[in-house]
């Protein structure tokens, strides 16, 4: 058995797998701008022109986080 | 979804098959193929987008009219948000079965790759597990003006989307991750060439475990459901449903198992029966509770109709690779039922029981099973031990597998019960697997080979051995010792008969030749040894070639370094302990993810025979 030569790898550079994650990643980041930005609109229009709309979905989603909290 | 890739990843494959070979390169797979497969997967995100986008804001309507079309289908009884992303997923998931088995068989046959993209397999995986996350990503945008059932996930003020879907999508989000940690494990620690690298086990496993997730989402899609009574679908539709997801579950367990399938274990066998036990006890308990009476023979049916059928098409009739060969787990299916008879109505009893009984009469079963089906048959150095791994894993496996179905059908005990449940289980699923890592080389024991030439010539050398260890009493009743020769465009694995003390012989002669690395190798208790007899010249990683002359002697040595040789030496341990517990821990939010996803179904979907009549969606307030 011979021991391997430093600095020479059997290997191949990053870039060949972009087609393998990039997409699955855009997507991903699609998904969290859609949220961020909804996110983002709650704080701004607490009182918006949808405010019953956004009541509802404010309760909603406190009880959502509140059980991912608790997951039991 | 993903027939435009599909058709163009074919394209580029056969395109890839089509170009000549040339000497395995240290460098990274051509420009042109990193551009063909990027531009089909840009199109394909593309297309998810502008689809999932359009249904949502109802300019266009093709997702809808395919949701309606997988209702009136397959899914019947399932809303299009659940019934279509079936369909998405269990295609996508039989897609890269067929190709993990096929990329195996092509690396044990020809070794490494030059990178992602050269390996015509690596496309139906790519295909298969982004078709697993699109299968997510459908289920999670398809609910339009609706909440898809009580243990919907809330996206944004009028988006919720399933919690099975939720979970989908980072399944295959975690098994897409794999790829490009694989590509930096690469670089950090030199190839791997073992499926249970790190990395590669986030691959197979985010893929094996979505099945969990589809099966949430079944739950939640049937909760849903509020179509006219006559259009319910029979009783049968459901079972024949829920057994293939416990069948499809079976297989993604089972898909640790495939160095063991294929013979070339690097790993100690007692790792096996724990396998095969842990697969049975959580996929058939959970088959036998949530599919009903004989649900864990249909289970196993629908693993042997796909695993088998992937062996065969993989095999060397069809594709014309290795034969993996398939564990029976009949017997363990049988066990569960007979269980059942007792304890269908106390799961985690059942769970335990099977769990026993499949560590035990199902090991038995196993044991007789590998002597005709594996090429490296259980022998009596793992009797002791590897029951016991057995019984540790069937014990874990029937205990997650009943709180999965449990969990399914709104019954989940008490969360002081099912959390420690769970937790003791992975707690003992950690312990025997770590078990099986402790292993040792043998010192001072050399071995002295006498080769006689069966065919002549450098092209096409092949050889008997008559093998000498000395100390003599160094093996002591080994679990197997066998000559492997692969990597030259074939395997070949055949044990070694004992003639005297120390003293064995080839049963049938060794490649010498070529690209073949052959060795012996030796698994005898915790000592994992070999002794290079023929490696060839790798320029790529700066070694040279190993001759085999007619008689020599070599240490007994470690055979990680003998079959791994790519890997890089000198690495600290400490990037090592890093590296692994970065995917330990996606591996851990995966497994907790999962677990959080069938307590919720559980919680919000209460096993109440007036909320199946009363499932009507909320509707969200937009």
């Amino acid at each position: 058995m011979t021991p391997a030569v430093d600095g020479v790898l059997a290997t191949h550079p990053v870039v060949s797998a972009i087609p393998f994650f990039v997409p699955t990643f855009i997507v991903v980041a699609v998904i969290a701008v859609i949220v961020w930005r909804d996110r983002h609109r709650d704080d701004d229009e607490p009182n918006g022109q949808d405010g019953h709309a956004g009541h509802a979905g404010h309760e909603e989603g406190s009880e959502e986080r509140e059980n991912l909290h608790d997951p039991g | 979804m993903w027939y435009p890739m599909t058709s163009g990843g074919r394209e580029a494959a056969l395109w890839l098959a089509a170009q000549p070979a040339e000497a395995k390169p240290a460098g990274g797979a051509a420009l042109d193929q990193i551009i063909i497969a990027s531009g089909g997967a840009g199109l394909l995100t593309a297309v998810l987008l502008v689809l999932g986008w359009g249904h949502r804001t109802g300019k266009i309507t093709l997702l809808g009219r395919l949701a309606a079309l997988a209702e009136r289908g397959p899914g019947r009884g399932l809303p299009g948000w659940a019934a279509l992303p079936a369909t998405v997923s269990l295609l996508s998931l039989v897609t890269a079965l067929l190709g993990m088995y096929w990329d195996i068989s092509l690396h044990i046959s020809h070794g490494r790759d030059e990178g992602p993209l050269a390996n015509i397999a690596h496309y139906p995986i790519l295909i298969g597990l982004f078709g697993i996350f699109t299968a997510g990503v459908l289920a999670m945008a398809l609910p339009k003006g609706e909440r898809p059932g009580r243990a919907a996930v809330r996206i944004t003020r009028d988006w919720y989307a399933p919690a099975g879907g939720v979970l989908l999508a980072g399944a295959g989000f975690y098994a897409l991750l794999g790829f490009p940690l694989d590509d930096v494990w690469h670089r950090i620690f030199g190839q791997d060439v073992t499926l249970w690298g790190p990395t590669h086990l986030m691959l197979i496993g985010g893929a094996g475990l979505s099945l969990i997730a589809m099966m949430i989402l079944e739950r939640e899609g049937r909760r849903a459901w509020t179509g006219p009574a006559a259009d319910r679908p029979a009783g049968v539709v459901r079972y024949v449903r829920r057994g293939m997801h416990a069948g499809g579950l079976l297989i993604g367990l089972s898909v640790f198992q495939a160095e063991y399938d294929f013979g070339v274990p690097q790993f100690r066998l007692v790792h096996q029966p724990l396998l095969i036990a842990l697969a049975a006890g959580c996929a058939l308990v959970a088959a036998r509770l949530w599919v009903g009476r004989g649900g864990a023979l249909f289970a196993v049916a629908f693993y042997m109709l796909i695993r088998g059928g992937v062996s065969v098409i993989v095999g060397p009739v069809v594709i014309g690779e290795l034969w993996a060969a398939v564990p029976l787990y009949f017997a363990e299916a049988l066990c569960v039922e007979i269980a059942a008879l007792a304890l269908a109505r106390r799961p985690l009893a059942l769970g335990a029981v099977s769990g026993v009984l499949i560590g035990t009469a199902g090991f038995g079963a196993e044991y007789a099973w590998t002597q005709v089906a594996f090429r490296l048959p259980w022998t009596g150095d793992i009797l002791v031990e590897g029951m016991l791994m057995a019984v540790a894993g069937g014990v874990a496996g029937g205990l997650c597998g009943a709180m999965l179905a449990e969990g399914l059908e709104g019954r989940l005990p008490r969360p002081a019960v099912s959390r420690t449940a769970f937790a003791v289980s992975i707690a003992a699923v950690a312990a025997a697997v770590a078990n099986g890592l402790v292993i040792g080389v043998p010192q001072n024991v050399k071995a002295t080979v006498a080769l006689t030439d069966v065919t002549g010539g450098a092209a096409g050398r092949t050889a008997h051995a008559r093998i000498t260890f000395t100390p003599a009493g160094a093996l002591d009743d080994p679990a197997w010792i066998a000559i492997t020769g692969w990597q030259g465009q074939g395997l070949h694995v055949e044990p070694l008969i004992e003639e005297g003390d120390g003293v064995y012989r080839t049963s049938a002669p060794m490649p010498l030749h070529g690209d073949w690395k052959t060795l012996i190798r030796v698994h005898d208790g915790r000592t994992l040894a070999g002794v290079p007899i023929y490696l060839p010249a790798d320029p790529a990683i700066g070694a040279r070639e190993l001759p085999a002359p007619a008689s020599f002697t070599r240490d007994v040595q470690s055979e990680k370094q003998i079959l791994q040789r790519e890997l890089k030496t000198g690495v600290p341990g400490w990037l090592w302990l890093a590296c692994s517990s970065v995917v330990l821990f996606c591996t851990l939010a995966l497994i907790l993810a999962l677990g959080w996803g069938t307590a919720r179904v559980s919680r919000r979907l209460p096993d109440e025979p007036a909320a199946e009549s009363a499932a009507a969606p909320e509707k969200v307030t937009t």
